[in-house]
């Protein structure tokens, strides 16, 4: 095990964890602890009836411990790994240790690469393809549905929407939902939000009705568009890749530093987007998690920290989510933030991303040398050529940022949106700060 | 007018309501209006959404940056003088900032200050909140901001306070400093009312007539007509102002006995609680430390939390001597006894002599206690968590860590108080010099 007390303290998913692990680095807290080259393990002696069973390692195993906090990784976790800081290596794993490690592989194995069971395969095909036939009738369904609706909304004139209230639209949300197309069901809702809710609002309103009005037009051709393509319009309209569907594809190897993270909501998910930029290979990828609840699933992806990893990207005209497969070592990034360019460089990356994936929401822009400027009571990025961006910063989050620069440039990561930066993370005097 | 314009135009009226499509070759751009050209039908509100589609996918890839010539930048922060505070130090910082143990923060600013370091830029905007909120916090927060946090105040209206120079000191509270012509004639009226008397064996007492009547000249030297508290005669209320009103050091001068004998002799009155109240009260016009301890003794023998406030105006050590001289007189540590009242006031560090005695008192509490009310408990352990030395964390846990463990509905704010303590004393640990 390598993990540093920096790593560590970036693990917690916030500082209450990592506060009540500290309490808990400490050996008369454990009826057992030890450690080996690739997990640590150890039994608390807290007051349950069956004591926690924690174990915490490198890729694949990532951590586990039986008690019932839903942060992830929770205080045991982070306290067993604290204790273990100094700790020699090279103890003998006792039997619950390997059980549980034994366990867990075989949920990971237990996905089967398609081709090595044809007959399963055949049956399941059988099986799927009538499914498959009634899903595309549905959604065409609900693509007639929308397209009747945009026709109705710009030939009644948006003028006379504003008042006509969202509970229509809602109505036609929740039919596209059960159509099977919840990425249009959640254009729709964002729609319904847009009126009123700016000074310019018709205008993104038309921007809003326009890709939708795309997305309906495109699918009726989809067969005439390239497989990637047809993989970005389907993702937008809300068809999903299985996870081990994606593992089937090419991996990527490369050391992979990771970025920033940022926390956003989608219809009831929290979602969670990691972005990651390859050392050798160059390119960008983003992990893209849901969870319920709050602190996110399980990830050791932590800002600031880089990882040699192979990465599964989804199919896409402009590939950039992506999935984990097997994890190396891992390390502190010491320095600043790499690939960084200038804001009209990253301009021209973003128009050249646009133009192969039309539906791309987000992108991760690597700003080198930025320092924040007021203006009019707003604030902007503004590079050593003059060449500027509006900053947001929900909420307070700007003077973190402006604090960190103290007039000077900055490097800067977040993601653009095709219209303002959302800042996650400033490099400055070589501390990465999330912000 | 634009293409965008024009197709927002129609789209705002509504191509049923008579918005008609736009013309022909409009666009700038020739490949642009080639593609909205061939994007038009026989439906209004098909082609409007085609081109507008068009429009919208082009102008999101083509958005240029603003050059700005009238973005100004900010002139830059002077560069910091003290180092920035090490990394498990500002974690500290963070936990304490979004967490219960906001309390202790004032200790961390006294330590990073000592320390000759500074907070770290991304947790300026916090502190400057927290300061703008809770004005007490202002100086021990300033000294911690660096040149960066008084560049940041600079630019936030809000925060300005932090970029004026150092707020004027306020006057020491309840000093009524008289001028001397008033003070004159206090003792005037006061001199042939009060009389000691020396007794053998250290009998000595202060014999006391009140006032008789009370003329215009005091009411406008401010001598109040009616009692301003209840359970006293109007013409004793009369004295004890006039009384509050002498510096202390004259009555020795006057009968050439120290301030512990006049005390005594105070205490044995018929009025003693007049005598004894109306000099509490004039403390404050000259702070003697002799004067104070004497009152104060006279309180401890009588047991009781009147008139204890003087203990403020002690110097920090002298506050500490007497912590323990009220920890060794009190038969427990609850709410009705002079150690409480003391260490509840004391607004200083708690060293290693008051530890010697509050620990194991502290064990036979929890050992005798019979538990019913235990808020005072809590708050007296709470507070020591706050006040005493992070050093003696160690000692601490010797000596009661067993004491939290008990089954006993005190044994959790003790537990809290070692977690605290601890707390602390990891704090100090952290912030190298």
């Amino acid at each position: 095990m390598i993990w540093s007390r920096e790593q560590i303290d970036r693990l917690a998913p916030d500082e209450a964890a990592l506060e009540a692990a500290r309490k808990l680095a400490d050996i008369s807290q454990w009826q057992e602890a030890g450690s080996d080259e690739r997990v640590v393990w150890g039994i608390h002696a807290g007051s349950a009836k069956e004591p926690y069973r924690t174990l915490a390692g490198m890729g694949e195993v990532a951590f586990h411990c039986t008690c019932p906090s839903r942060k992830r990784p929770c205080k045991h976790v982070l306290g067993l790994l604290l204790l273990m800081l100094d700790r020699d290596r090279g103890e003998i794993r006792p039997q619950w240790v390997n059980e549980l490690l034994a366990r867990r592989e075989g949920r990971n194995r237990r996905k089967p690469p398609r081709k090595s069971a044809p007959r399963r395969d055949e049956s399941s095909r059988a099986g799927k393809e009538p499914r498959r036939l009634a899903r595309e009738a549905r959604v065409e369904a609900g693509l007639q549905l929308v397209e009747r609706w945009l026709r109705d909304l710009v030939g009644q004139g948006f003028s006379n929407v504003a008042r006509a209230g969202g509970v229509e639209w809602e109505e036609i949300a929740a039919r596209l939902v059960d159509a099977q197309a919840p990425g249009l069901a959640r254009m729709v809702r964002l729609m319904s939000e847009t009126p009123g809710s700016r000074e310019d609002w018709p205008s993104v309103l038309l921007d809003q009705a326009a890709y939708l009005f795309l997305a309906v037009e495109s699918y009726r051709r989809i067969d005439r568009l390239a497989p990637e393509a047809q993989a970005d319009l389907r993702s937008f309209i809300g068809f999903t890749i299985r996870r081990d569907e994606v593992l089937q594809g090419v991996p990527v190897a490369d050391q992979w530093v990771v970025l920033g993270t940022n926390r956003d909501r989608e219809d009831r998910l929290q979602v969670r987007r990691t972005w990651l930029s390859g050392v050798s290979t160059g390119k960008t990828a983003v992990i893209i998690e849901y969870s319920m609840n709050e602190p996110g699933p399980d990830t050791t992806l932590i800002p600031g920290t880089m990882v040699s990893a192979e990465l599964y990207y989804y199919p896409s005209a402009f590939p950039q989510r992506a999935v984990v497969g097997t994890r190396g070592r891992e390390a502190v990034v010491r320095g600043g933030l790499p690939g960084s360019r200038s804001i009209g460089q990253s301009l021209d990356d973003f128009a050249h991303a646009i133009a192969a994936n039309p539906w791309l929401d987000f992108f991760p822009m690597i700003l080198r040398g930025v320092t924040p400027a007021p203006d009019r009571g707003r604030w902007r990025i503004v590079d050593e050529r003059g060449e500027s961006l509006p900053l947001v910063a929900p909420g307070e989050a700007v003077w973190p940022i402006l604090a960190l620069s103290g007039g000077f440039p900055i490097d800067l990561f977040g993601e653009w949106d095709g219209e303002v930066f959302y800042p996650l993370t400033v490099v400055s005097d070589r501390r990465w700060v999330r912000v | 007018m634009t293409v965008q314009r024009e197709l927002l135009g129609m789209a705002m009226l509504g191509t049923a309501r008579g918005g008609s499509p736009r013309d022909r070759g409009t666009a700038s751009n020739r490949r642009l209006d080639r593609a909205l050209d061939a994007a038009r039908e026989d439906d209004p509100a098909r082609t409007l959404l085609k081109q507008a589609a068009i429009v919208a996918v082009s102008r999101r890839a083509g958005r240029r940056s603003r050059m700005e010539a009238d973005l100004s930048l900010l002139p830059p922060a002077m560069s910091e003088e003290r180092l920035r505070c090490t990394e498990p130090a500002a974690r500290r910082l963070a936990s304490m900032l979004e967490g219960p143990r906001q309390r202790f923060l004032p200790e961390w600013f006294a330590a990073i200050e000592r320390a000759g370091q500074r907070a770290p830029e991304e947790y300026l905007p916090s502190l400057l909140d927290l300061a703008t909120r809770r004005k007490e916090w202002r100086e021990p927060i300033r000294s911690v901001l660096g040149r960066r946090g008084e560049w940041l105040a600079q630019i936030n209206s809000a925060w300005s306070w932090a970029v004026a120079a150092v707020e004027p000191a306020s006057p020491r509270p309840d000093a009524r400093p008289g001028d001397e012509a008033t003070v004159g004639r206090m003792i005037e009226r006061v001199r042939p009312l009060l009389d000691y008397r020396s007794r053998p064996l250290h009998r000595d007492v202060i014999e006391v007539r009140l006032p008789s009547q009370l003329d215009q000249s005091m009411k406008r030297d401010g001598i109040a007509t009616t009692p301003a508290i209840a359970g006293i005669g109007e013409r004793q209320w009369w004295l004890r102002q006039m009384l509050a009103r002498i510096p202390l050091g004259f009555w020795c001068a006057l009968w050439n006995r120290s301030e512990r004998e006049l005390v005594r002799a105070a205490a044995r009155s018929e009025w003693r609680s007049l005598l004894l109240d109306g000099w509490t009260e004039a403390v404050p016009l000259d702070p003697n430390v002799g004067w104070i301890e004497a009152l104060l003794d006279e309180r401890l023998e009588e047991q009781t939390e009147e008139g204890i406030d003087i203990f403020d105006l002690l110097p920090a050590e002298r506050q500490e001597a007497y912590l323990i001289k009220a920890l060794q007189r009190s038969s427990a540590l609850a709410v009705d006894q002079p150690a409480f009242w003391f260490l509840t006031r004391s607004k200083h560090s708690w060293g290693k002599r008051v530890a010697r005695i509050l620990l194991p008192l502290l064990r036979r509490e929890r050992e005798i206690r019979q538990t019913r009310a235990i808020w005072d408990w809590e708050e007296l352990l709470r507070l020591a968590g706050q006040r005493l030395d992070p050093r003696l964390a160690p000692e601490a846990a010797a000596v009661l860590s067993e004491e939290a463990k008990a089954k006993s509905p005190l044994a959790p704010a003790l537990a809290e108080f070692l977690d605290d303590l601890e707390f602390r004393a990891e704090m100090i640990k952290e912030i190298k010099r």
